[in-house]
């Protein structure tokens, strides 16, 4: 029984077959490399909006899923591809969520769902590396860029595996996607993060 | 004892009564707002928490001069008057530091996690993070205690011109200071 709260790595053998070679990954970093997989029971997916430059509200997506292929010894290596329901919108403030659904924001009836891939940048630390990428949203394309980072690298004590806290923060532009809504009251930038806890070792 | 209430004690009980006034009708207009008046929405909620806030300082300098500087003798009144009057002005006093306190930890304590930033300018930080079930305490706890100091503000407000075509002075007292 896998621990809920934490994505594992998917067997070696699932990624000889079809995975790695279509991600172009040499044999030497395959051996090393894992492929993870989560959703919203392992990870969340949040998005922090800024209001009159001085309040921040956030909300999160409930149904998405994301596959991280990370070697933690070489970052530079690192993929990513993630999928959001974009009706999937969860907000603590009653209301909010349908107004974030509606055609003026995420018009989650007609684009029902975004898509993120990227792929990290040269010179990345396992501390801190880049995943660069298109993102599809609202039919509309934009480079985007996830900030990642692995901390808290540490030893489960019930299972002694190594497990670390992996934290990826990227910025749009919500108007470069055709959300011009409310722009008096909300900042044209949104952050998007992703956490989750992953068993790396 | 004094003869007359200070100046500031009595600028201070009119502002006092005000902001109530002011901010209940304020959180009755900020709850009732629509999502898609978003701007109008976020300015009133602001404004409503800034308010609050000055009532706290307000409420601490009116009981600290009540203190120093002490209150007129009581007017004349039968003896259950003085006793309800009494009770009414020590719960008018309690409620006055209850509400906006109950507020701002509901504000701390709602799972929007809105901050709230003084007049939209100063910060304030909340004393704990976001926490569902304290919210689902807090909340009617400060709306229950905003009716109740309202109502009771109005009553007070009754009293006093009731008394006031008694020919008793209470109204004068607090509105010109003789």
């Amino acid at each position: 029984m896998l621990e809920k709260s934490k994505a594992l790595p998917i067997h070696r053998r699932a990624l000889a077959g079809a995975v790695l070679p279509l991600l172009g990954l040499t044999p030497t970093a395959a051996r090393a490399a894992r492929v993870f997989r989560f959703d919203q029971n392992q990870g969340r997916l949040e998005f922090i909006a800024r209001h009159l430059q001085v309040l921040t509200s956030t909300g999160q997506f409930s149904r998405f899923d994301c596959e991280l292929i990370l070697d933690p010894q070489r970052p530079e290596t690192a993929r990513v591809a993630v999928q959001v329901e974009t009706g999937s919108i969860a907000h603590a403030y009653p209301g909010a969520a349908d107004l974030l659904r509606s055609p003026a924001y995420f018009d989650a009836a007609r684009w029902p769902l975004a898509r993120f891939s990227g792929s990290a940048a040269p010179g990345g630390r396992i501390e801190a590396f880049d995943l660069a990428g298109p993102l599809e949203l609202r039919g509309v394309t934009q480079p985007f860029i996830l900030k990642a980072q692995l901390a808290r690298r540490r030893r489960d004590p019930a299972t002694g595996a190594e497990i670390a806290d992996c934290t990826a923060r990227g910025e749009i532009s919500r108007t470069a996607f055709g959300m011009v809504a409310d722009m008096a009251a909300t900042g044209d930038r949104v952050q998007l993060a992703v956490s989750v806890s992953l068993v790396i070792g | 004892m004094q003869a007359a209430w200070s100046v500031a004690q009595r600028r201070l009980h009119w502002a006092m009564a005000g902001l109530v006034f002011v901010n209940f009708l304020l959180a009755l207009v900020m709850v009732a707002l629509p999502l898609s008046a978003l701007l109008a929405k976020i300015l009133t909620y602001q404004l409503h928490k800034s308010l609050g806030l000055l009532l706290i300082p307000l409420w601490a300098w009116r009981l600290w001069l009540l203190w120093r500087r002490g209150r007129p003798a009581p007017v004349t009144l039968p003896g259950w008057q003085q006793g309800a009057a009494w009770l009414g002005q020590a719960m008018l006093y309690a409620l006055l530091i209850a509400v906006p306190v109950l507020g701002f930890l509901s504000a701390a304590a709602a799972p929007i996690a809105v901050e709230t930033v003084f007049f939209l300018i100063l910060p304030i930080p909340h004393p704990f993070a976001p926490d569902q079930a304290l919210y689902d305490v807090l909340r009617p706890l400060h709306q229950g205690a905003a009716w109740a100091l309202v109502l009771l503000a109005l009553g007070h407000g009754a009293m006093a011109i009731h008394h006031h075509r008694q020919g008793l002075p209470v109204l004068r007292l607090m509105w010109r200071g003789q």
